[in-house]
């Protein structure tokens, strides 16, 4: 119904939600259920690919229907949809291997693979949507899911406690992509997002109107902003991500907040892009707001005592930096692009290396028992591949040169020498010496201090934990010794954001 | 006043109102209502620009309302779940008392 990727996804999240069920009094089911789940994920990256090839071949747009009941739905997938569904997958892929050993002491494996199998889901289909209804039942069906899968730990205080906060401010958000989706329509007469770009591209668009629209896309950007938790809306982030079983953690700092961002990219770097509007103050004020992000992100980092609590507030750092690469994309023309490669690569690095310092973490939590620094001082030395993963995975995240984490960070810099932003690159480059300090510090308190008393019970690695994290770290040394098939991907993306007649082309 | 102005003064009003309750209510019910608020707000705007500007009920933006309709009774169960698992960690439905989190 809406291409095998997802289809497969939602297929498998029934398929282990009724396992579970029926064999709820039949013995211990944990394992079976994760393995299927990711079998589903293998599955689902298989379809991927399998719909990459054909995109490749059908010349960069790719047009579907969706819901059969519904005459305006449709999925409109091209290189952007393609490169934010493979990071989507491949993130959830390895979450869900690495909660087959995480979640061993935990109950309601069945409800829980279900969901990440459906939040998966609900996040391709946000990448495939083309139009506002299969958007919107896209973005809701992973919002939904999130909810639930941050306070699935609920007989504990805090996940509860943070997962209202998060449902209340996303459920505003909602809100506000609702009505930005009304004043869009009422702009606009049209619910197809090729639709709406060809209408805001024609002549006709008033002064009137051009208000209307300006409205609208303040309300969108504080509607998607909220996911995408740029900084007047991050609250709701260093509570959550850390109240979350750590897979969860990992996925939703990994991929989720950067639907936010994919949905932003979409809207006005593509289908609003075409109005005569003054895109350059619009690229400003975003570019002011993404300042501010990183450096909220980077001074609350430097504060923090938890260990998933910091690498939360490190990911809203981060997404300043993306929303730099995505505002200097909003000034069109070649700077445009190339401010887009580095903003899309920055969210595959970002993506890679903050679900694999998540992972890592939880490998530690998962020994200890405690996420406070003060109590993992140096578990590193308990669990040696881990701890070597744990540091590729900060340093990546610090930006040093052999990593993934150097190439987009300079490329982010080159873009705003490009676009001769120089207040924009100062704040950044100041932005990445205070990130140094809390990553060393992380370093320094779990991997290089002599471990606690308390820890010398701690032993070895389990391998399940081993092999996604693994992965991902080759992942991050190969995309920062080789990153040409990984910057053409990311270019790609970025062209296909600047390719309108291509995406209005069938109508 | 026309059907178009009654429905936008009107669907603003209600979020709004909405985001009134958000900002200083304390119980978690309210809240919960409060959200439900303002997406009843966003659909009376999607239903009015449907039925208004362009002469004839465009069925696409309707589907988008009834579906926003269902998804809010989704949001208000889990909601009213959350708030129900905060009451028996806290005995109490009073926001104030979930400030355990720093910000």
């Amino acid at each position: 119904m809406f291409t095998w990727v997802i289809d497969v996804l939602l297929v498998f999240a029934v398929a282990v939600a009724v396992a579970g069920a029926l064999a709820r009094y039949r013995g211990n089911l944990n394992k079976p259920l994760g393995i299927a789940s990711t079998i589903g994920f293998a599955a689902a990256l298989y379809a991927w690919y399998d719909l990459y090839l054909q995109l490749q071949a059908s010349g960069g747009i790719l047009v579907l229907k969706a819901v059969p009941m519904v005459d305006a739905s449709c999925l409109r997938i091209d290189m952007l949809s393609i490169f934010f569904a493979f990071l989507f997958l491949l993130v959830g892929f390895l979450a869900s291997f690495f909660s087959i050993k995480y979640l061993e002491h935990d109950t309601g494996h069945a409800q829980y693979y279900a969901l990440l199998l459906s939040m998966v889901a609900g996040m391709v289909g946000v990448a495939f949507a083309g139009d506002f209804f299969t958007l919107f039942l896209f973005w809701e069906l992973m919002a939904l899911t999130s909810y639930v899968l941050v306070a699935f730990r609920k007989h504990l205080w805090e996940p509860v406690e943070a997962g209202f906060k998060y449902m209340l401010m996303s459920a505003a958000g909602s809100a506000f992509i609702l009505m930005a989706i009304a004043l869009l329509y009422g702009i606009t007469g049209s619910t197809n997002l090729a639709v709406i770009a060809s209408a805001a591209n024609s002549a006709s668009l008033t002064a009137s109107l051009k208000t209307w629209l300006y409205l609208a896309i303040v309300i969108m950007i504080a509607g998607f902003g909220i996911k995408a938790s740029i900084a007047p809306l991050h609250t709701w982030l260093p509570d959550a991500h850390p109240a979350a079983p750590t897979p969860i953690s990992a996925m939703l700092s990994g991929v989720v907040i950067k639907t936010g961002v994919y949905a932003i990219i979409r809207m006005l770097g593509l289908v609003l892009f075409p109005a005569a509007l003054d895109w350059v103050s619009i690229a400003m004020i975003l570019a002011f707001f993404a300042a501010i992000t990183m450096t909220v992100g980077n001074v609350m980092a430097l504060l923090q005592e938890d260990i998933k609590r910091l690498l939360a507030f490190s990911s809203i750092a981060h997404i300043g930096y993306i929303m730099v690469g995505v505002s200097i994309g909003l000034l069109g023309g070649m700077i445009g692009i190339y401010g887009y490669t580095a903003g899309l690569l920055h969210v595959m690095n970002h993506a890679l290396m903050k679900g694999l310092a998540f992972l890592a973490a939880g490998a530690f939590i998962h020994a200890a028992g405690t996420r406070k620094l003060s109590e993992l001082v140096g578990i590193g030395h308990r669990m040696r591949p881990m701890a070597v993963i744990f540091t590729i995975a900060v340093l990546a995240l610090a930006g040093i040169p052999p990593l993934n984490g150097f190439v987009s960070e300079l490329m982010l810099v080159l873009a705003t020498i490009n676009a001769g932003l120089y207040l924009l690159l100062a704040v950044m480059l100041a932005n990445i010496l205070i990130g140094f300090g809390y990553y060393l510090r992380l370093l320094y308190i779990v991997v290089w201090q002599a471990p606690r008393e308390e820890l010398m019970e701690v032993k070895g690695t389990p391998w399940l934990m081993l092999i996604p994290t693994g992965i991902l770290a080759a992942l991050c040394i190969l995309i920062g010794v080789y990153p040409e098939p990984f910057l053409a991907f990311a270019s790609q993306a970025a062209q296909a954001i600047q390719n309108l007649p291509a995406y209005t082309a069938q109508l | 006043m026309d059907v178009a102005s009654i429905g936008l003064t009107g669907g603003m009003l209600l979020i709004v109102l909405g985001l009134y309750c958000l900002a200083t209510k304390r119980n978690m019910i309210r809240l919960v209502l409060a959200a439900e608020i303002m997406t009843n707000g966003a659909i009376v705007l999607l239903v009015t620009f449907a039925a208004t500007p362009l002469g004839m009920v465009n069925p696409a933006i309707v589907a988008i309302a009834i579906l926003a309709i269902g998804i809010g009774g989704c949001v208000a169960a889990i909601g009213l779940a959350i708030a129900l698992q905060a009451f028996r960690h806290y005995k109490t439905l009073d926001v104030r008392e979930l400030k355990r989190l720093r910000w």
